[in-house]
């Protein structure tokens, strides 16, 4: 018995500790824990009821009365502090100090995180060596504290979990899988590289049902989606790609019918005239609360001209001519105009003060009475130097000016139109709607058009360049109903390189090893002389 | 007020003796080699881009070598701050002057305020000596001042938690040694406790990763200024000091 009274209560905090160790560094054991848990528990009592008598004189002891005041107070201290981080945690400020708030996601990835409905886990393959990591960790830390408990990660490194690796395809260091949660509903997605907009979309991607089908309309010498060339549409295939559309060729003369799945349809600067059969069919799928894409270049295919006037479009009969000579600094001529004017619209809201360029393009503007159930708006404009040239004989020469006939800049060069069409409309169901994760409520069709004034906004030559793509996508994304797909320019790291002279290397390791610490040494030394003469 | 005199005369113990010279000197020769190293890999890398631009390294200086460098002070500190705070209490319990002082008509808070602020105006002191680097680097590129200013407010509020852990340690000891290594390894496992967190799972995960110091200076040294991370070390160091003070009154009744 004696044996049992003087140990039992070390034992018992042995058992609790272990406990305790099981809990923090080997995961499962739940049992064993527990196990654990109880016989400390059981034994403490049985200390405490062994020993009782000495236990009851040590209480009744002045110093284990404070003692118990000062437990209390130290107790009431921890609770406050934990309250006060806890809370802290949920009501942040944050103030992003750099220059270009690098460290600060974009309002829509926050948007997007925010909205999530489903629980999504990144899992993050890096091996600690990967650049990009701590980059990395950094966008998960605040995608994290963004989404309200809904986004978490962990880093992985896929030499040290291969079998995770290989279960989810990854083959190149700083693979991102985005793993979504939810009963029955596992579905993941990879991301190659750790950037914000790819993150974002990733999520969107992973969080939503099915892909999303854009028919781009072949047949009269359109851009060609399949072509890498410089008026080719490769890049823009690959940039839809990427947001999750799968691209189609749709040849209209062949069998003018849309097909049901369409998302959106890209009309990409016709060279000849539509026929009147696949005009018809552009009609039954606007009626239907269709969405297309028309990219009108100057001087060709004018039957769209006429055709587009009918909702409430008024293209030029022009070529906008740029005299403003921020061009020369991309390396474009007059024929292409720099637009940086935009007006409000979703499409344009996030492109800020990025410029786009408009090559060979005509003027595209709304029409002052546009025709009834038609809203129609222009979306950005040339510069106050251009001029819409309508000599087009003169443009061959290569000798335009603005003559008096000519409209002056500024001039639009697209625009937007929502039309509202019949919800009984006969021609069947509306084209497919996007599911965001959860069921989306019944809306009125509201057929939606876009029309920029050049074949060549997304061609292979100018998709890369300015906030061409961002415009693109934007689009597109519009058109398709998708605001949430997100298009983010990378906040770029300015380089700052630093090349010292042999002079200044030689400052940079004397001033602060030897210099400044010196000088502090000499401080000293001059301090405790004089101490010790003074004594 | 009263504070006032503990803390001349601990800053006279400081600076009248060898103390904060050795401290400031070895603190100083071991930053300035850090920096001087990393602004010599940040050339190095600079002549390298120079020559392979498409290599596209990203060249920032607040990435590249204030952010190191201010989680490298942060590291040094781990090592030194025991040693500015170890004496504080330690000393005087040895020597039997804390009878002499709690004697005084100074309270016991007063007298740990200013042993605190004492600890802290050197530790200020040898910051302010650090703006050397930063100095440094602007002289030779254009230095993001934001991210400065936060990568000291955070360096700031990382020394007064280690101090105040530090003063707590003091308070509970009579011997130096003691209370400096208690105090090296409570920091130390403050500092570590955030690798545990990959192998945890849970809200134990998430728990640890708060606690551990590194990641809320982390923050700091990047340039961001997050009002978590201030509350975190603001209220550490309330609990420390708050704890010392009740060590302190311990000692009244228990002896």
């Amino acid at each position: 018995m004696s044996v049992l009274r003087r140990w039992a209560a070390t034992v018992a905090v042995l058992c609790l500790l272990g406990a305790g160790g099981a809990a923090l560094f080997v995961p499962g054991l739940e049992r064993l824990r527990w196990a654990l848990v109880i016989a400390g528990a059981a034994l403490l009592l049985l200390s405490l009821a062994l020993n009782a008598g000495q236990v009851g004189r040590a209480l009744g002891h002045r110093s284990a009365r404070y003692g118990a005041g000062l437990g209390a107070m130290v107790l009431l201290a921890l609770g406050i502090v934990v309250v006060a981080n806890a809370l802290s945690i949920k009501h942040s400020a944050r103030w992003d100090l750099t220059e270009n708030k690098r460290h600060s996601v974009s309002p829509q990835t926050i948007k997007v995180l925010q909205t999530l409905k489903l629980p999504v886990e990144a899992i993050a393959f890096f091996r600690s060596d990967t650049p990009g990591k701590r980059t990395a960790e950094d966008l998960f830390k605040q995608y994290a504290a963004y989404s309200g408990g809904k986004f978490t990660w962990r880093m992985e490194d896929p030499d040290r979990a291969p079998g995770l690796a290989r279960r989810y395809g990854v083959e190149t260091y700083g693979t991102v899988v985005l793993e979504r949660g939810g009963k029955g509903q596992a579905k993941s997605e990879k991301v190659l590289d750790a950037e914000e907009e790819k993150l974002t979309n990733g999520l969107v991607k992973v969080t939503r049902d099915g892909k999303r089908v854009v028919y781009v309309v072949k047949g009269h010498g359109e851009a060609d989606i399949a072509s890498g060339d410089r008026p080719g549409l490769s890049q823009a295939r690959e940039q839809m790609e990427k947001a999750n559309y799968e691209v189609k060729e749709l040849v209209l003369a062949r069998d003018p019918k849309i097909p049901q799945d369409a998302a959106l349809l890209l009309v990409p600067g016709p060279r000849t005239d539509l026929f009147p059969q696949e005009l018809e069919a552009l009609d039954g799928y606007i009626g239907r609360g269709g969405k297309v894409f028309f990219m009108a270049a100057p001087f060709q295919a004018e039957g769209l001209r006429t055709y587009l006037a009918k909702y409430g479009f008024d293209l030029g009969d022009d070529l906008v001519v740029e005299m403003n000579p921020i061009g020369r600094l991309f390396g474009v001529g007059p024929e292409v105009p720099v637009v940086n004017q935009y007006d409000s619209h979703p499409i344009t809201r996030d492109l800020g003060g990025v410029m786009t360029l408009f090559p060979l393009t005509r003027s595209v503007a709304a029409a002052k009475t546009p025709p009834k159930g038609v809203q129609v708006q222009t979306l950005a404009h040339s510069s106050a130097q251009s001029w819409g040239e309508t000599d087009k004989t003169a443009l061959q020469r290569g000798e335009a000016k603005p003559d008096p006939q000519d409209r002056k800049g500024p001039l639009p060069v697209a625009a937007v139109a929502t039309i509202e069409t019949q919800p009984d409309a006969k021609a069947g169901p509306t084209p497919a709607a996007p599911t965001g994760g959860a069921a989306e409520e019944p809306r009125p069709a509201r057929a939606r058009l876009v029309v920029v004034g050049t074949a060549n906004l997304a061609s292979n030559q100018f998709l890369g360049t300015q906030g061409n793509r961002d415009f693109f996508l934007n689009v597109v994304s519009w058109l398709a109903e998708e605001e949430d797909l997100i298009s983010v320019r990378a906040k770029d790291v300015r380089q700052i390189p630093i090349i010292l002279t042999s002079s200044q290397s030689q400052a940079v390791l004397w001033l602060p090893v030897i210099v400044l610490p010196g000088a502090v040494m000499v401080c000293g030394i001059v301090t405790v002389v004089r101490r010790r003469r003074s004594r | 007020m009263r504070w006032w005199p503990v803390f001349k005369k601990e800053m006279r113990l400081y600076f009248g003796s060898p103390v904060a010279y050795v401290v400031g000197t070895f603190f100083l020769v071991i930053s300035g080699w850090f920096f001087t190293q990393i602004l010599f890999f940040y050339n190095m890398s600079s002549m390298q881009a120079a020559m392979q631009p498409q290599m596209g390294q990203s060249l920032n200086p607040t990435e590249a070598i204030l952010r190191p460098l201010f989680s490298n002070m942060s590291v040094v500190l781990l090592f030194f701050m025991p040693m500015i705070t170890m004496r504080l209490f330690a000393e005087e319990k040895r020597s039997g002057t804390i009878e002499l002082l709690l004697t005084y008509p100074v309270r016991d808070g007063e007298v740990l305020l200013g042993k605190f602020l004492a600890a802290g105006g050197l530790y200020v002191l040898l910051l302010v000596l650090t703006l050397l680097y930063p100095g440094m680097v602007a002289h030779f590129a254009r230095v993001e001042w934001g991210a400065v200013l936060t990568g000291y407010l955070g360096l700031l509020l990382l020394g007064g938690t280690f101090l105040s852990i530090g003063l707590l340690l003091s308070s509970m000891t009579e011997n130096q040694i003691v209370a400096g290594f208690a105090t090296f390894g409570i920091l130390l496992a403050l500092w570590v406790v955030g690798w545990g967190a990959d192998f945890a799972g849970g809200t134990l995960r998430t728990v640890l990763q708060y606690v551990a110091i590194t990641d809320h200076m982390d923050s700091f040294s990047k340039g961001v200024l997050d009002t978590k991370d201030v509350v975190y070390y603001l209220t550490a160091t309330a609990l420390a000091l708050f704890l010392a003070l009740r060590s302190l009154e311990a000692k009244r009744w228990n002896g």
